[in-house]
């Protein structure tokens, strides 16, 4: 029992008490690192309103069986969740082959997240809306809408499609530093696999288990509001 | 350690909250392929903070931590709130009727603000 508890601590609940506390810190920060980016986006939102709606109706396009692939990827996200959730309980449970099977899955779920993003980024490639000098040329049919969107609400054409562009910025870099979290959960998670192979995880000592399922579903919360801001709200 | 064994929820709980996750998760959708104006933002964001509080207490497990975790967690929240708040009612109420700012520039309030990344651009 003592040396699973290290020294500066009076017991184990203190120990793992302190764990979860020190996650929460971080996850606080994270939270107001992606709330300045909402902010953002939301004020020019707010200024630039006919540019983020014709851009969230395109994100909210791409579509398989009808149903866009922002809400496949939520409904992963959620999934991967449940699984992260299962995983912990097991780890409480000391049961490390089950652990290892939810961890499996959690992995797999990440990595069909990240897939489904990075065909949206081609198709949006494609489309000719990712920013920048040389690549950003919306394809006809993106150049028709905008016409109109210009035409309806009185606005000149060029500036609406600087707007425009601006919305694209926001909408990669949002769901790209998004990603880049995805990424080091599952380097997190890989970890978490190996150590659990290796036995190193009891229903005494489980912590790494429990804080970096924090981090996961904190991954996930953030989906659940870039989800409807980005695809939905228009 | 004894008071650890009620710490563990059982497979039911997670399953109807991932049920639950799931249907909000269909009911925005849905909701956002009606058109009810205005309040089609207000709904999917309503379900999103519903589906954030499920995903804290429950898969979290904050419901079972403690009273200090239960700060740091709504302590984030309450920051964020501030930022968002305090930044919007600014913007929100930039062009209302009587302020300067808007009659000088048609109520494009980025147009020749200094320092405003937009500044070099002349819009409309």
């Amino acid at each position: 029992m003592s040396e699973l508890v290290a020294e500066q601590f009076d017991d184990l609940e203190q120990q793992t008490e302190a764990g979860t506390l020190g996650m929460w810190a971080f996850l606080a920060t994270e939270v107001l690192f992606f709330g300045a980016m909402i902010c953002g986006y939301l004020v020019y939102r707010h200024a630039y309103f006919t540019a983020w709606h014709e851009g969230s109706l395109v994100v909210d396009n791409f579509r398989w069986l009808g149903i866009s692939s922002g809400a496949w990827n939520t409904a992963v996200l959620l999934t991967s969740s449940l699984t992260v959730a299962f995983g912990v309980r097991e780890a409480k449970l000391g049961r490390d082959r089950e652990l290892a099977k939810m961890l499996i899955l959690t992995l797999i779920l990440g990595v069909a997240f990240l897939l489904i993003k990075a065909g949206e980024y081609t198709h949006e490639y494609r489309e000719g809306v990712m920013p920048g000098y040389g690549v950003f040329h919306p394809d006809e049919e993106i150049s028709a809408d905008l016409h109109r969107a210009a035409a309806d609400s009185q606005m000149d054409e060029s500036a609406l499609e600087r707007h425009f562009q601006l919305f694209w910025v926001f909408y990669f870099f949002m769901t790209g530093v998004h990603a880049l979290h995805m990424v080091i959960g599952i380097g997190l998670f890989t970890y978490l696999l190996i150590q659990t192979r290796r036995g190193r995880f009891t229903p005494q000592k489980h912590a790494p288990v429990e804080i970096m399922g924090l981090y996961w579903h904190f991954v996930d919360l953030v989906w659940i509001f870039l989800f409807p801001l980005l695809y939905l709200v228009r | 350690m004894q008071n650890d064994e009620h710490k563990i929820d059982s497979v039911a709980t997670y399953v109807v909250i991932y049920v639950l996750l799931m249907a909000l998760l269909v009911g925005t959708v849905v909701a956002a392929n009606v058109d009810l104006g205005r309040w089609n933002t207000v709904v999917s964001l309503v379900i999103a903070a519903i589906k954030a509080i499920l995903v804290i207490l429950f898969f979290m497990h904050v419901r079972h931590s403690s009273k200090l975790t239960w700060i740091f967690a709504a302590a984030a929240f309450v920051w964020l709130g501030l930022l968002l708040a305090l930044t919007m009612t600014d913007y929100a109420s930039r062009n209302m009727a009587g302020n300067p700012v808007a009659r000088s520039n048609g109520g494009d309030y980025f147009q020749g603000v200094p320092g405003s990344p937009l500044a070099a651009h002349t819009d409309r």
